[in-house]
């Protein structure tokens, strides 16, 4: 049963709790790599999309005028942070500049402040001691196996960082179809991209994911175009590459799957 | 070379591209740094070679590399031919890993410049947008000095995708090059009401951002963003708008008032919790910024309490927590509302989210009293008991001492109570905070005297189990406690009961393990105690108890001898010796007790931390002066004399530890200083010591209340402080008891300072006597001390730079850099025209440059002044209503025009403000007088001296600019029409994003000395063009000016028409009706006018390549036609100027006397032109995808060619 959103411009949805065995149980250490992804596509592995409810499954009818869904907004976002439930990073997008080694601090830091946090506690937490101080604020989700964590500062609307973490997470399950952690392993060059869409500089650039994903497409056909002929080869070993791979999640996750995603509707 | 493409990619897939990285990774858990560190080397390998795709692939590799915190520097200049490479597949990856990467320092950025530019202006918008991408993470001053025009350019791209990039990233680039805000914004402000929504936000964006480092600049905006506010729909531009009014009505408090009202009916009307969250944040801005005199301030005030209770309340914590964030805003100024949900407040302490927590703690500073603090602060210390984390302990112990020493202590009714919380506290493990308890320790001590020896039982006990908190927590700062500890007793040592004990406790060898600052008090202490023990002593004639103390000494002192801190040892061996002597002495039977002590005569006195500094510099000295001029191999000696004046800061400098955060106590302070001046309770203290010395025994005439000595000291165990709750309890009820037998014996006494008016049910906090008569003891500040007026901004600030007046015209001076090529001039953009002004204008002599700066700043004042007018006028109208009335399409008001009310509002306005100044006293009325005089003298002038208008700067704001240059003042602003009343100028400008419109600027100057109002602009449409009137009206309906005109001034209107062929010029008649108003009544006018749309208004100033315009000539597809005027007497470099600012044209190359020039109609048709200058002649042929418009085009040219 979805609770109705407490704030319904940026409807966000409040964390689910996913059926069937607990994801968050950590992967027996494996010995080799083979057993520990096949674990990983077993249960580790949840997948994030399935996390994610949907919009349209909880409209009602507004009181007052009808506004268009919120563009979330922010000036200033100091950090974006992916990393999983064990502080790996899977991505690390930081708009002011630090060392590598302070940016792992960084990554480490704010690991500790967000994985102690029980599930039902509110997203925002004060600011670590590395990144900003007083004046930052991290705002975070934690869907299936992995972090979102945004180190913004004082000037952003709360709830607007929570529904642009939203939008961003749908995007990337429109993007991937059916995201999943290895996803973004594998492929952070796209979550890279994908987030050039979204946020330039530390500024909000666009919310609508329709437009996020329609300049994706447009781009990686771009990409695709002038592969072409040379390209070819390259593919072809890839997709042989890959053809070796028991554990390419979708494959194994198939029993996953049930949850179809259905057509969002559209939201500008 | 096909075939070697694809052997070239054949090798290339057996190379590991980045899935093969990661997997490689995963796969090596064991060594993965050795395995990462062989794939460093093989990535260095494929950097080697020459194939882009092999480099492409390694420098993704490295990008994954760097996300898991390895250097990747070394390769910048591999990622810099990768971010130039031409697919943009390879582009992608090179911006993105320079994106990560790139920083200020590193060297090789400089050497991407032509390449971003080249990726700025390539005909991809994807090349363009991952350029954007990647150079709003790496820019430096540089690279936005360079790139700002290029940019700017962009901002008007035909592609919302890249006009949304380019605006966002003007932010950095203001930020790293401020110079570039001024020119920029005309430009950046159009885009507020791009049509795409998508640029309208980042619009909305960078100007909220700016506005929100430097406010009061962009309070001229306001109107504007009002206008937005009222009419958008989009949710985020309104979030962001109103958090903007947030920052702005703190220095407009009017545009507070006029704000409150849009703003409570969207908190009632809206249902999205993020746009009432701002909203109420809003409101709660407007309400500080109003001290009062608002009608329904506590309404509103009540409103967003309310709001904000169902907020906290709601089960969803994110939420609560904002609910409880805002709360904490509206208790600094109106705590009485807060109050009233302690409750509330008091359940989210319990909550089991600490964040929850923590911003309930913020607002119980504000929720206690005298009545309340003793509960609260014991709830508090229970949750110190149960805390986890050290951080949330931490917090709380900060609390608990912020709650109990605000306001110098108000609430505070029993400061044993205080004591005995603060020694409570120090038994806190790990605690980061030992130096703020140790603060209040010494404050409470010597501030409050009549607790003096209370503190010091409290303290002799604290050192007696110092072995326990030291070793304990040797390692944290609750050491510092006893740094404290040990003062208080040494120099209240009068007041010890037991000072042998103490004396032996300070004297154990655990005591050389603390550190050595602690130490050295402690050996200064030893020495009070000393004395202290040896008058007793003597005055008991006990002569063997005082021998024996001192052998105690002089057995003990030797191991703060060998201390490693230099201060403690410096002072032990100095009073080793002095206790030797006075050991001698005593053998000797010499009574020495009175000596010793005479080393501490006289009382302390705490002493404002800024004393030193506010110490005014006597007339006549100047410090910087030498007294000897300075030898000339100066040994920088300066250091030294620093040293001394450091010694001889008063002594209590130490005791605040000097972690402590000073300016912050300083702060807190002078408040408290205030505030006591004001409070009839606190006894003063006098300027001078020595007067002090003699209101000192006066402590002892006030009566204090029997300490109740049936409280043991301390409780081993058991905190004490709960007992001093219940003994207040019943003290206060014994008051009670007390007051109403007094009341019922209608006794009227007036108890000191204390005036009981209240009925015993209503016990207000004023109705709780202390404990103790507290007489809190001031701090020092020297005589005549200088008022407290440091600048507190940080230097570095880097949003300093940005403090930039935006409504100063633009000085010639303030363009953007545009590249230049050494010998062929080409141009890359509009502001060609500029350039060559630019650098003619710095040919001329230095005094003329001095005369226009003057100029400038003159204008510039009067401007202040005018800009002051405009927003006055615009505040002073009253609130609108509550749903204002759409937009009319096409007709938009200049953007700092004096907005309107809605018609029908618009005619009480107008008399409205003529009453008022009416009504103003004469004074007033003659600055206002002037105010008009000056604008008057300055519209004179204005029509003639716009500034052309680019693109980017079309508004009136602008057009104080002064062109000060050889050229004959150029103007695109023509008369229109002209009679006693009113003066019309305009100009006629297209855009290249609507094909079948242009917009007429028409700028009304009131030339008489009446009120016009009520103006109406109607034309006689012809088939080919059409005024856009506002939807629902007839075309015989006028167009309504959105202004009105108080006499002289003058404001621009703009009309939209509709083209339908814009290859012929056009003539259409109209007539302008209005109402004039003056003293003697209001008489209706009209004005008729003729407007002329030449063919060169349909022309908009477009850059072009010297490539593509080649490509544009060879193409054929264009006709041909020329023209030739002879007499002309005028430089090329002017004539150029003169062809671009009339006809719109941009220079694409130019060789010496011949210019190639290109410019674009807005339907699409493309106008090139070659202007070649002989002797006297001129001669231009052009070739244009219209001959119609070609010929036109060259006649209206012709024509103006010969004026020169």
């Amino acid at each position: 049963m979805l609770r109705a959103p407490a704030w319904s411009c940026f409807r966000f949805p409040p964390r689910r709790p996913r059926p069937g065995p607990a994801l968050s149980k950590p992967c027996p250490a494996a010995p080799g790599g083979a057993r520990a992804r096949a674990c990983a596509g077993g249960g580790g592995w949840g997948r994030i999309a399935s996390e994610i409810p949907r919009r349209g499954s909880r409209a009602r009818p507004r009181p007052g005028p009808q506004l268009p869904p919120g563009r979330p907004g922010s000036a200033m976002i100091k950090a974006i942070l992916i990393f999983n439930n064990h502080g790996k990073p899977r991505l690390s997008k930081f708009y002011q500049p630090y060392s590598e080694d302070t940016q792992q601090q960084i990554i480490r830091e704010t690991f500790h402040l967000v994985s102690k946090r029980d599930e039902n506690v509110c997203n925002f937490l004060e600011g670590g001691l590395l990144i900003g101080g007083s004046d930052n604020k991290l705002i975070y989700r934690h869907y299936a196996t992995l972090y979102f964590v945004f180190c913004v500062d004082s000037s952003e609307s709360e709830l607007g960082i929570l529904d642009l973490i939203q939008v961003f997470v749908e995007t990337l399950d429109k993007c991937f179809e059916n995201v999943c952690e290895l996803d973004l392993i594998f492929h952070v060059d796209k979550v890279h991209n994908i987030l050039a869409e979204m946020v330039m500089g530390g500024m909000v650039l666009e919310t609508n994911m329709n437009e996020i994903v329609t300049q994706i497409d447009a781009q990686n056909k771009l990409e695709k175009s002038e592969a072409g002929l040379a390209g070819a080869p390259a593919r072809a070993v890839s997709a042989v590459k890959n053809m070796n791979l028991p554990e390419i999640p979708r494959n194994i996750n198939i029993g996953d799957i049930s949850i179809k995603v259905p057509n969002l509707p559209s939201f500008k | 070379m096909a075939l070697k493409m694809v052997k070239g990619s054949i090798d290339r897939m057996f190379d590991k591209n980045l899935q093969d990285l990661v997997r490689g990774i995963r796969n090596h858990k064991e060594d993965e740094a050795k395995y990462i560190s062989q794939c460093i080397d093989e990535i260095k390998q494929e950097l080697k070679q020459d194939n882009i795709a092999v480099k492409a692939n390694a420098v993704c590799k490295l990008t994954y590399l760097q996300m898991l915190g390895y250097d990747i520097s070394w390769a910048a200049f591999n990622i810099i031919e990768v971010m130039s490479a031409s697919k943009f597949t390879f582009k992608r990856i090179g911006y993105l890993a320079a994106s990560q990467c790139f920083h200020e320092g590193t060297d090789v950025i400089m050497l991407t410049t032509n390449q971003i530019r080249k990726d700025l202006s390539s005909p991809s918008q994807y090349d363009t947008g991952v350029a954007l991408t990647g150079l709003s993470c790496f820019v430096t001053p540089d690279l936005a000095r360079d790139l700002a025009n290029d940019i700017m350019t962009l901002m008007s791209h035909t592609k919302p995708y890249i006009r949304k990039k380019a605006v966002l990233i003007m932010y950095k680039v203001f930020l790293k090059y401020p110079e570039s805000l001024r020119p920029a914004f005309p430009r950046l402000k159009e885009k507020l009401e791009d049509p795409d929504p998508g640029v309208q936000s980042a619009a909305v964006n960078v100007i909220c951002e700016l506005a929100r480092r430097n406010p009061k600049n962009y309070l001229s905006l306001a109107p504007l963003f009002f206008k937005l506010m009222t009419s958008s729909t989009n949710n985020w531009v309104l979030i962001k708008i109103i958090k903007l009014f947030g920052a702005l009505t703190p220095l407009e408090p009017r545009l507070g008032k006029k704000l409150i009202e849009p703003l409570t009916n969207l908190i009632h009307s809206t249902s999205a919790m993020s746009l009432l969250y701002e909203c109420v944040n809003t409101v709660i801005a407007v309400l500080i910024s109003l001290s009062s005199g608002m009608p329904n301030h506590s309404a509103s005030i009540q409103l967003c309490v309310q709001k904000l209770r169902i907020l906290i309340e709601d089960s969803d914590q994110n939420l609560k927590y904002l609910g409880l964030l805002a709360m904490s805003k509206i208790l600094r100024t109106h705590p009485k509302s807060v109050q009233a949900h302690k409750d509330l407040v008091l359940q989210c302490l319990d909550d089991k989210d600490e964040s929850i927590r923590l911003r309930a703690l913020d607002l119980l500073y504000g929720m206690v009293s005298k009545k309340n603090l003793m509960e609260i602060v014991k709830k508090l210390m229970t949750h110190v008991d149960k805390a986890e984390g050290t951080t949330y302990r931490d917090e709380l112990l900060t609390k608990i001492i912020d709650i109990c020493s605000q306001s110098n202590y108000q609430h505070i009714t029993n400061f044993e109570w205080y004591i005995s919380i603060l020694v409570e506290l120090t038994r806190l493990e790990g605690t980061r905070h030992g130096h703020l308890i140790a603060a209040q320790m010494l404050d409470v001590a010597i501030r409050v005297k009549a607790i003096r020896r209370f503190a010091v039982s409290q303290m002799s006990a604290l050192l007696d189990s110092a072995h326990l908190v030291a070793s304990s927590t040797q390692r944290s700062g609750i050491c510092e406690v006893l740094y404290a500890a040990a003062w208080i007793c040494g120099e209240f040592s009068e007041h010890l009961q037991e000072p042998q004990q103490t004396l032996e406790a300070m004297l154990r060898p655990k005591v050389t393990t603390l550190p050595g600052h602690i130490q050295a008090v402690y050996v200064q202490n030893v020495v009070k105690l000393y004395a202290a023990i040896l008058q007793q002593k003597e005055q008991a004639a006990d002569a063997q108890a005082a021998q024996e103390v001192t052998q105690l000494l002089v057995e003990r002192l030797p191991q703060f001898v060998q201390s490693a801190d230099l201060e403690a040892q410096e002072r032990a061996s100095c009073i080793l010796q002095l206790v030797k002597h006075v050991q001698k002495l005593q053998a000797r039977d010499v009574p020495v007790a009175e000596e010793v002590s005479a080393l501490f005569a006289g009382e302390l006195n705490p002493v404002a931390p800024k004393a030193q500094k506010k110490v005014p510099v006597p007339e006549g000295l100047d410090l910087d002066a030498w007294i000897n001029e300075p030898l000339s191999d100066s040994e920088s000696e300066d250091e030294k004399p620093k040293a001394i004046f450091h010694d001889e800061e008063p002594r209590h400098a130490k005791q605040r530890p000097p972690e402590a955060d000073e300016q912050e106590l300083a702060r807190r302070r002078e408040a408290r200083k205030q505030e006591q001046a004001n409070n009839p309770f606190y006894i003063k203290s006098s300027p001078s010591p020595q007067k002090r010395y003699q209101d000192a025994p006066g402590v002892d005439h006030i009566p204090v209340v029997q300490i109740d000595l049936s409280v043991p000291l301390k409780v081993p165990g058991m905190p004490m402080s709960d007992q001093y709750v219940k003994l207040e309890e019943e003290r206060r009820h014994r008051q009670r008891l007390e007051k109403d037998k007094r009341k019922r014996k209608k006794r009227e006494r007036e108890r000191r300072g204390a005036r009981r008016h209240t009925s015993l049910h209503t016990e207000s906090d004023e109705d709780i006597t202390p404990a103790q008569r507290v007489d809190i003891v001031t701090e020092e500040m020297p005589e005549n001390a200088l008022p407290s007026d440091e600048d507190d901004k940080d230097p570095n600030d880097p949003y300093r730079a940005l403090d930039i007046d935006l409504d100063k015209p633009l000085a010639d001076s303030e363009k953007l850099p545009v590249q230049k090529h050494r010998d062929t001039e080409t141009s890359k953009s509009p502001e060609r025209q500029d350039v060559t002004v630019v650098e003619k204008k710095s040919k001329k002599p230095k005094k003329k440059e001095k005369k226009q700066k003057e100029k400038e700043r003159e204008k510039k004042k009067k401007k202040e002044a005018e800009k002051g007018v405009d927003l006055d006028f615009w505040l002073s109208t009253t609130p609108p209503a509550a749903t204002p009335a759409p937009e009319e399409p096409g007709v938009n008001a200049a953007v700092t025009a004096p907005k309107e009310e809605p018609r029908g509002e618009e005619q009480d306005a107008g008399e409205d403000a003529e009453q008022d100044l009416e009504k103003k006293p004469s004074e007033q009325k003659k600055k206002k007088h002037k105010k008009d005089k000056g604008e008057r003298s300055k519209d004179k002038k204005r029509p003639k001296k716009r500034a052309p208008p680019r693109e980017g700067d079309a508004e009136p704001v602008q057009n104080g600019a002064l062109r000060e240059e050889p050229l004959p003042p150029m103007s695109s602003y023509s008369l229109l029409a002209e009679n006693s009343y009113i003066k019309m100028t305009y100009d006629v400008q297209g855009s290249l994003q609507k094909d079948s419109q242009v917009t007429v600027s028409m700028v009304l100057e009131n030339q008489s000395s009446s009120f016009l109002k009520n103006m109406e602009l109607n034309v006689l449409d012809s088939l080919n063009a059409r005024l856009a009137r506002p939807e629902g009206s007839s075309v015989h309906d006028g167009v309504p000016v959105p202004f009105q005109l108080p006499p002289g001034i003058s404001n621009e209107a703009q009309f939209v028409f509709t083209i339908q062929s814009i290859v012929t010029a056009q003539k259409l008649k109209g007539t302008l009706s209005f109402i004039a108003k003056n003293d003697e009544g209001s008489t209706h006018e009209k004005l008729d006018f003729k407007l002329h749309f030449t063919c060169t208004s349909y022309l908009v100033t477009t850059p072009c390549y010297s490539d593509a315009f080649a490509k544009l000539l060879e193409s054929g597809d264009l006709s041909m036609s020329s023209v030739k005027v002879d007499g002309i007497s005028m430089s090329f470099q002017n004539l150029l100027a003169k062809i671009c600012f009339h006809h719109h044209f941009s220079v694409v190359e130019r060789v010496d006397s011949c210019a190639s020039m290109y410019s674009r109609s807005i339907q699409g048709h493309h106008v090139c032109l070659l202007v070649k200058k002989g002797e006297k002649s001129v001669s231009v042929d052009g070739k244009c995808s219209d001959s119609t418009l070609l010929s036109n085009v060259l006649e209206e040219m012709k024509e103006t060619l010969a004026k020169c």
